[in-house]
């Protein structure tokens, strides 16, 4: 019966695949091998010429794992934090609630305003934490002025952005976690840590883990906060790769093949990536049996 | 003449430990009318087979025939069967005469006399009073009703019952199968009928089929499985409490096997099963006796009793007239001599389980 | 105790931007960098004279526009798609084909995008970022829609099939009503992503008639002279709708991202 379901039904959906997997990697990959600008692509078939000009490029070989690495952490404490959260909020009772519901307007807020948002916050002159921190005692409070500080800032922008989903999905497994199991270690002795690793840690994990490569995913994909607040500076300290590539196609000298050649080099660091965690919890969820 | 015939149906699926044949070359002829009663262990192959007959599932090979048309390869709409199923299936987001009425609004029958059907449908399951409900609102077996009338709507070729009161108490079990027998019979339409539940299959029944393991073990009216098993598995498996098997040795007409001997006038000499049913079995109190007393059930006006003789642990169904004869209650720890009632007992080839 | 300080203080950090945002809104030009969280002065003049700094109308109606028809689109490309991915054996592949074309950063399709929608007349235009949203947007609704339609019991198509529908029609007629709670939290879900992107739109959308409201923020920062507390109040007549929408629909959001996620 299963098997009677007609493909066709799927047909727009595969259409919109071709649209924006097969044709963009196509087009891409022949972007890469000639000299495009934007606009006049595909006009001379130059090699391999636009890869060595991404790598020669100063900004986009460090991008590469400044984005792998920001992606990484950005995951595991969304992840961590979100599952606090959602523990915390279960203390309170079943439902998500109207706490809940307000945790939630982060993941609905546009990066670019919240961008604007935190840059005003920071601003070191007259921004709206200037004069707190000359209370205690941080003149000269600018962690945008600093390449390692702008990258905390970014990253701590878009882990208030993004906790509020782990925290949604960890708050929905752990509505999945037997209670009678719960009880049944409580009464057999055992501490809330070992109840939490024995009973709740296998049942909430596999969705813990999704969650966690999803954001690792959605991590590699920051775009909008760099061109608001920092355009890639201080230097080029947050020019992740997402941005560097845009400079190179839609700015300075359009260069779209190397920008096409950047893409590719970028997609396949990120496929490694995915893959590597997505064994790594296909071992992991294995073990839990 | 609308006969449905089944005939080397196999299918196999692929699961973690291979590839296992669920159902393995299944035939069976349905006589017009006639309720048949597929019942069996869980992982029988019965509700496979009964999906495979509806369209829901295809077979690897044979062939099925309804009323003469081979529909083999049709899909569930072309076979004109009606099923009802062990969770009802309801559409929720319908009313209950709407869910009744949708076999026939799909066929193109006008909406006012699909209406006036289903409404005809409700009286014989007895839920007129719930038509402009939804189903959520209505009990289990309120729902399985819907179900009923649902199937009952239309007259189609077959009526599929896939385990409808597996999911309903004991009592509302008892009262629905009769219900369901009566207007299976009313209506003069074929049914299949699959249920795991032994006592359920034996009551309704025209023709039982006792399926294990993928294959018919055995096929007839329910009085021939009960008094002539054709194997070990039916004997054991219709009869409550359980048929007592033995295996031992047949030795100039008595049947000998670990510390229990019975006589067995006229029986040829060999290594056989011996099958005994618990009310068959005699019991009664006696100090020099073989048995021991391990359990008393009193069940009203019949008692249990477990008896352990030798190495066996036997159980006996004994009335309890015959029980109060005795002048004492019985007790666990009771000494009690345990013989056959000879022309009762049933023996199978201890290699095979076949009746010899 | 303890949980309910933390879960106040994770409100407060939750609500922080936004609230200081609404500040920066009310205060005159001069008070916004008094390197203070609250205005000195109060006025409402520049929820008035953004309207003359920027074509706000233009922005916001664009914004609306290409979100609306970007939730729509993917939602009805994404539905059908889904009783495929969910019903279908070896369907579920075709959902891990999707997911894996969404998890490549969207930089990897805007670039041929861009010269193909060019090529079709479709840049600075709202029906291209419609297009581009929606089909973009097509694998997160059809993950939300696929674990509605798992929850409901197969034998409810089986029954279907029995009672005399083809499977397109007991998709049609006894699936899809069943679905309406998994398709507007995905309708939701589209709507925010699209309404708040500014990838797509900033690549794609840059003339003054076509620009949404990501693009028209983002180009305050051009001028020397900043109107922070235009920009402010831009942004908040962008995001309040959003945040009333949001709240309002909580439960169908919650509840959608739950059954798509723990299934």
């Amino acid at each position: 019966m299963t098997r009677r379901v007609p493909l066709w039904l799927a047909a727009p959906a595969i259409a919109g695949l071709l649209l924006f997997l097969v044709y963009p990697t196509v087009y891409l990959v022949a972007l890469a091998l000639t000299r495009s600008s934007l606009a006049h692509p595909l006009r001379v078939f130059t090699g391999v010429e636009n890869f060595q000009k991404a790598f020669a490029a100063p900004a986009f070989a460090p991008s590469l794992g400044k984005s792998t690495l920001f992606a990484i952490v950005v995951a595991v404490v969304t992840t961590l934090l979100g599952l606090g959260l959602a523990m915390l909020l279960r203390h309170r009772g079943a439902g998500f609630g109207v706490a809940g519901a307000l945790l939630l307007l982060p993941l609905v807020t546009a990066p670019v305003l919240v961008g604007v948002a935190w840059k005003l916050l920071l601003a070191p002159v007259g921004g709206g934490l200037a004069g707190i921190a000359a209370a205690l005692g941080l003149g000269g409070f600018n962690p945008l002025g600093s390449g390692v500080g702008a990258l905390i800032v970014l990253g701590l922008i878009h882990i208030w952005q993004w906790t509020p989903f782990a925290a949604l999905i960890a708050f929905a497994a752990l509505g999945v976690v037997r209670p009678e199991l719960v009880e049944s270690a409580r009464v057999d002795g055992a501490s809330p840590w070992r109840t939490f690793t024995v009973v709740t840690w296998p049942a909430i994990a596999p969705s813990l883990l999704a969650v966690a490569t999803l954001e690792l995913v959605i991590g590699y994909k920051v775009f909008d906060t760099i061109v608001v607040i920092t355009s890639g500076g201080p230097g080029f300290a947050t020019a992740l790769s997402p941005f560097v590539i845009y400079q190179t196609g839609l700015r300075g000298s359009f260069d779209m093949g190397t920008a096409a050649a950047q893409t590719l080099v970028f997609a396949a660091v990120v496929g490694v990536v995915a893959t590597a965690v997505t064994t790594v919890r296909a071992r992991m969820v294995r073990a839990e049996g | 003449m609308n006969i449905v015939d089944i005939a080397d149906l196999t299918k196999s699926f692929d699961t973690s430990g291979g590839r296992t044949t669920v159902v393995d070359r299944i035939s069976l002829t349905l006589p017009q009318g006639s309720l048949t009663v597929l019942v069996g262990p869980s992982g029988c192959g019965k509700s496979t087979t009964l999906r495979i007959v509806a369209g829901l599932e295809s077979a690897d090979s044979g062939t099925v025939h309804i009323g003469g048309r081979d529909v083999t390869t049709a899909t569930p709409r072309e076979r004109d069967v009606a099923m009802v199923f062990q969770n009802y299936a309801l559409y929720p987001h319908l009313s209950v005469e709407r869910n009744i009425s949708f076999p026939l609004r799909n066929s193109g029958v006008a909406k006012d006399v699909a209406a006036q059907r289903a409404r005809q449908a409700a009286e014989r399951v007895g839920i007129t009073a719930l038509l402009d409900r939804k189903p959520r609102q209505l009990s289990g077996g309120q729902q399985q009703r819907v179900a009923i009338a649902r199937a009952l709507v239309r007259t189609p070729a077959l009526f599929l019952f896939d385990e409808p009161l597996s999911n309903l108490d004991a009592k509302l079990r008892v009262e629905l199968r009769s219900e369901i027998r009566a207007l299976q019979q009313d209506s003069g339409i074929t049914a299949l009928y699959v249920t795991h539940d032994q006592e359920e299959a034996m009551t309704i029944a025209d023709q039982l089929v006792v399926l294990d393991a993928g294959t018919v073990a055995q096929a007839g009216t329910p009085e021939e499985l009960y008094r002539r098993p054709a194997n070990t598995f039916v004997a054991g498996f219709i009869g409550s409490p359980s048929t007592n098997l033995l295996t031992g040795t047949l030795d100039d007409g008595h049947f000998v096997a670990d510390g229990v001997r019975f006589g067995l006038p006229g029986a040829a000499d060999g290594a056989v099963t011996l099958g005994v049913r618990p009310e068959d079995l005699i019991v009664r109190p006696d100090d020099a006796g073989t048995g021991t007393l391990e359990i008393v059930e009193l069940l009203g006006p019949r008692y249990v009793l477990i008896v352990t003789v030798g190495g066996h642990r036997l159980t006996a169904v004994v009335e309890a007239a015959t029980v109060a004869s005795w002048g004492r209650s019985p007790v666990p720890g009771d000494r009690v001599a345990v013989d056959i009632r000879a022309d009762r007992a049933h023996l199978f080839d201890a290699a095979t389980g076949r009746r010899l | 105790m303890k949980a309910r300080l933390t879960i106040a203080v994770a409100l407060v950090i939750a609500l922080l931007p936004v609230a200081y945002l609404l500040s920066l809104a009310v205060r005159p030009a001069d008070d916004v960098l008094n390197s203070s969280l609250l205005p000195n002065t109060w006025t409402w003049q520049n929820f008035v004279r953004v309207f003359d700094t920027i074509d706000l109308t233009t922005m916001l109606a664009n914004s609306w526009i290409s979100a609306t028809g970007a939730a729509v689109l993917a939602v009805a490309v994404a539905t059908p798609a889904a009783y495929v991915t969910a019903r279908r054996t070896g369907g579920d592949r075709l959902l891990s084909v999707l997911l894996a074309s969404y998890c490549a950063p969207p930089i990897v399709a805007i670039i041929p995008l861009f010269f193909a929608l060019r090529y079709a007349g479709l840049t600075n235009n709202v029906g291209g970022l419609v297009l581009v949203n929606g089909i973009a947007s097509v694998p997160v609704a059809a993950w939300l829609l696929d674990g509605f339609v798992r929850r409901i019991p197969v034998e409810i198509d089986e029954a279907a099939a029995v009672d005399g529908l083809t499977p397109a029609r007991v998709f049609a007629k006894v699936v899809l009503p069943l679905l309406w709670p998994g398709v507007v939290a995905a309708l939701l879900v589209v709507f925010f992503l699209s309404y708040n992107d500014f990838l797509f739109a900033v690549y794609l959308a840059v003339t003054k008639e076509s620009q949404t409201l990501t693009v028209g923020l983002s180009l305050f920062q051009g001028d020397r002279n900043v109107q922070f507390g235009q920009q402010a109040a831009a942004g908040l007549l962008g995001i309040a709708p959003v945040y009333v929408l949001a709240l309002a629909a909580q439960r169908y959001l919650v509840g959608g991202l739950t059954t798509g996620a723990v299934k």
